[in-house]
């Protein structure tokens, strides 16, 4: 903690002291709270957020119209490889025998791409269990 | 002699005592154990015959990447020698890099991004000042522009937002962008919207009104503020359009003032409902919902007067001429009712914003001397950067540039005597966190940021360099465009509506790019939306205000959308017009289960638009190129690619295209 001197300034508007008084540490670069936003959450927010739920929990807007509804992602990833997850977003789910309504996103995501998602899938929305989740950093 | 021999006899003990130093030196380099680690490596894991053959030529040595176009000369690769090489073990420093094709070292060099001092091959020399991981999207905003890092540099973008938010660049020169004026709104007129008494609280401490003020807390004295107020208070008489904007104030006031307590209930119930139809909440926040592109009206009954807010809502530009509020088509009458309720609504209970700074009972002295202080303390304190006073000078470079921030050596950084880490990135931080640090003297106020935005700020700053030649810095990939003029451009000026979308490189982002709409959407329905907008996504609240277009003006508005904004890609997409719109309804149904995602009538999902009248409002070479490819015309389009063959397009265009709203 880095507590700076800020006393001993005479002649300043109450507002101020009232600032010193409260003695608020200044926090350095590194002790800041997570402010970065991975870039997968980007891709995730716009493609899978309407039916997975923001926080994969398979409970966004739009699971409650399909037919079946979408895999809760917080549970599932856990047993699944790299490899399957890759396979079931670049060719949908019927090539991995699960529902036609996971759509292909191989002519949509590159491989780049591919790879920031699986890493925020595995990061943020893959818990383990009994966990709470870990909170997404997003726009105050 | 004997002397000079006795020298010549030191002076070779000690050459030869350098050169064994030397030789020793060499030897023992930092990169030789690694180096010799990763042969090792490459030599156990090579199973190919030509594998072998890398392993076995492998040199070591200084590795140095010679950039003469950044005039840089990187030697880490000496010891980071799997960057390129993805298979290289996950141990540092011979950790492959993620991604390394995009920016390869040989072009790029490694110091460009990460900093640090590329020509040393010793720690800890070689990681001096470089940028910490957390800040590591600094270095996409030195030749990448903010706009095209929304998805590949999320913090940085977010970021870059933030500096627009606050203004960063109204004072400060930045690399990426250019300076901003007048964030703020005119303050010629201002002495007719406010008290004294709201004035005093806002200029001493804005968080205080509202608690996500964007105007920062300039640290004043009490005298300063009394000045300020006097100064804009004051200059009434600066603001010439004053007449013709308070012109109906007169008559306004005396429909109010025929009514009893009954009658202004009613009223403010009725403003209720047209407050909801106009949609003010896209824009402005009120208990909580609503937008934030303009300011939050929850507490406007403290801030400004009826007499004010009738003028405004009938002519904003009169006041401010830069507003982004559009003139919304309103009676009398309706402009009446909105303002009441706003007063009704906002009503503050009793006066717990009340000040101090203000010594009780001293009237206010407009003297021609405060006035004159107050606006030299206008213009000492900057803020004219943000806010324009007719009459006021407008001075350049105000605040120190950041425009070379990361370029900035840090020991020739003033940190006084406090006791921040000396880096860059502290610096930052510690400065937005607490202005006046490094100085009684400083003019930079205070913002009302979270850590978060801190960070995301600071993040931002440290990208800021000169040095990247021009050849390498991507230029922003639309150009700007010609604002209409004529009728037409008085339509875009009156309802403002660059405030909200984007046409070329010009406008706002809160909603949908309009450049291409011409090539998008059908004349018929384009008039029919103007008049009464709806939300096209269920699943958004309507956002489009009901300006109350007369249908002149829609059709006027509508004809130069689809004559002007048009696409020549788009409009000469492939379409076939042989199919059956029976088989396209299976395809839609069966094959592509189009329904998960969209409705009809009742049935499907809640992602994409309802598709129910989808053929009077879109135009068909819009739909068959979505069909094969949306991200070919809006790349942030959620529809992923669905690369439909062309044989199944054709029915499918035509069974979307016979859907016209009548089932």
């Amino acid at each position: 903690m880095l507590l700076i001197p800020l006393s001993s300034h005479s002649g300043r508007p109450a507002e101020i002291s009232a600032r010193e008084k409260q003695n608020k540490p200044i926090l350095s670069f590194a002790e800041l709270p997570e402010f970065t936003i991975l870039p997968g959450k980007i891709l995730y927010d716009r493609y899978c957020a309407f039916c997975h739920g923001n926080t994969g929990k398979g409970d966004g807007l739009n699971a409650f119209s399909m037919r079946k509804r979408p895999a809760n992602l917080q549970n599932i990833l856990r047993d699944l490889s790299v490899e399957t997850v890759e396979k079931v977003i670049f060719s949908g789910g019927p090539a991995v025998k699960l529902s036609g309504q996971m759509p292909a996103f191989g002519s949509t995501l590159s491989a780049g791409q591919l790879t920031k998602l699986q890493k925020y899938l595995r990061q943020q929305i893959q818990t383990a269990p009994g966990r709470q989740m870990k909170q997404t950093t997003g726009m105050p | 002699m004997d002397t000079l021999r006795r020298y010549f006899f030191i002076f070779s003990i000690l050459l030869a005592a350098v050169c064994i130093a030397l030789i020793l030196r060499e030897s023992r380099t930092a990169w030789k154990p690694y180096q010799q680690r990763y042969r090792s490596f490459l030599e156990e894991s090579a199973g190919t015959a030509a594998e072998k053959k890398i392993a076995r030529q492998f040199v070591p040595g200084v590795r140095q990447d010679w950039l003469p176009t950044l005039s840089r000369a990187d030697r880490c690769r000496s010891c980071h020698i799997g960057v390129d090489n993805p298979a290289a073990p996950d141990v540092q420093p011979l950790s492959p890099h993620d991604d390394i094709d995009r920016h390869p070292p040989a072009k790029f060099g490694c110091t460009i991004c990460h900093g640090g001092r590329g020509y040393a091959t010793r720690l800890p020399d070689a990681h001096r000042e470089m940028v910490p991981v957390r800040a590591m999207e600094s270095s996409c905003g030195k030749c990448h522009r903010p706009a095209a890092l929304a998805e590949q540099a999320p913090t940085y973008s977010t970021g870059s937002k933030l500096i627009e938010r606050y203004n960063c660049n109204g004072c400060h020169l930045f690399a990426d962008r250019g300076r901003r004026k007048h964030a703020g709104p005119d303050l010629t007129g201002v002495a007719g919207k406010v008290s004294r008494h709201w004035l005093s609280l806002w200029l001493g401490q804005p968080e205080r009104y509202l608690p996500r003020a964007r105007m920062p807390n300039f640290l004043l004295k009490a005298t300063e503020i009394r000045l300020l107020s006097d100064f804009l208070l004051g200059n009434e008489h600066l603001f010439k359009g004053a007449d013709q904007f308070y012109a109906d104030s007169a008559k306004e006031e005396k429909v109010l003032a025929g009514m009893d307590m009954d009658g202004l209930d009613a009223l403010a119930d009725e403003g209720k409902i047209i407050f909801a139809r106009l949609r003010c909440l896209t824009c402005h926040k009120l208990h909580g919902r609503g937008g934030s592109l303009a300011p939050e009206l929850e507490k406007i009954a403290a801030k400004s007067n009826r007499k004010w807010l009738h003028a405004w809502l009938k002519s904003p530009s009169l006041y401010d001429p830069q507003t982004i509020m559009p003139a919304f088509t309103m009676t009398a009458g309706e402009r009446l009712a909105v303002v009441e309720y706003l007063l009704w609504e906002s009503e503050v209970e009793d006066d717990e914003a009340e000040i101090k700074t203000e010594p009780a009972g001293s009237p206010a002295q407009l003297s021609a001397e405060n006035q004159r202080q107050g606006m030299k303390l206008f213009v000492e304190k900057g803020c004219y950067n943000c806010h324009l006073v007719s009459g006021v000078a407008v001075k350049n470079n105000f605040a120190p540039s950041l425009a070379d921030f990361a370029d900035k050596k840090i020991r020739t950084i003033d940190f006084r005597k406090t006791t921040i880490a000396h880096t860059a990135e502290d610096y930052v931080a510690a400065k937005l966190q607490a202005p006046r640090i490094f100085g009684d003297k400083l003019k930079m106020p205070l913002f009302n940021l979270t850590p978060v935005e801190i960070g995301r700020i600071t993040t931002v700053i440290l990208g800021q360099t000169t040095r990247i030649p021009e050849s390498l810095r991507h230029k922003n990939a639309l150009e700007p465009t010609v604002p209409p003029l004529g009728d037409v451009g008085g339509l875009f000026a009156r309802y403002r509506c660059l405030s909200c979308h984007r046409i070329g490189a010009n406008g706002g982002d809160l909603a949908p790019d309009l450049t291409y709409e011409g090539s998008k959407v059908k004349r018929q329905w384009l008039i029919a939306y103007l008049q009464k907008p709806y939300a096209i996504r269920p699943f958004l609240v309507a956002r489009m205000p009901r300006f109350n277009m007369n249908p002149a003006e829609a059709a006027l508005l509508a004809d130069y959308i689809t004559m002007v904004l048009r696409n020549r890609k788009i409009d000469s997409a492939m379409v076939g017009d042989q199919g059956d719109p029976e088989y396209g309804k299976k395809l839609y149904v069966e094959k592509y289960d189009c329904r998960k995602c969209h409705p009809i009538g009742r049935d499907g999902g809640y992602f994409g638009p309802p598709l129910d009248s989808v053929g009077s409002r879109l135009t068909r070479s819009w739909m068959s190129l979505r069909l094969q490819n949306a991200h070919a015309i809006e790349p942030q389009s959620r529809e992923p690619v669905l690369a439909i063959p062309p044989a199944d397009r054709d029915h499918l265009l035509l069974f979307l295209q016979s859907l016209t709203g009548e089932l």
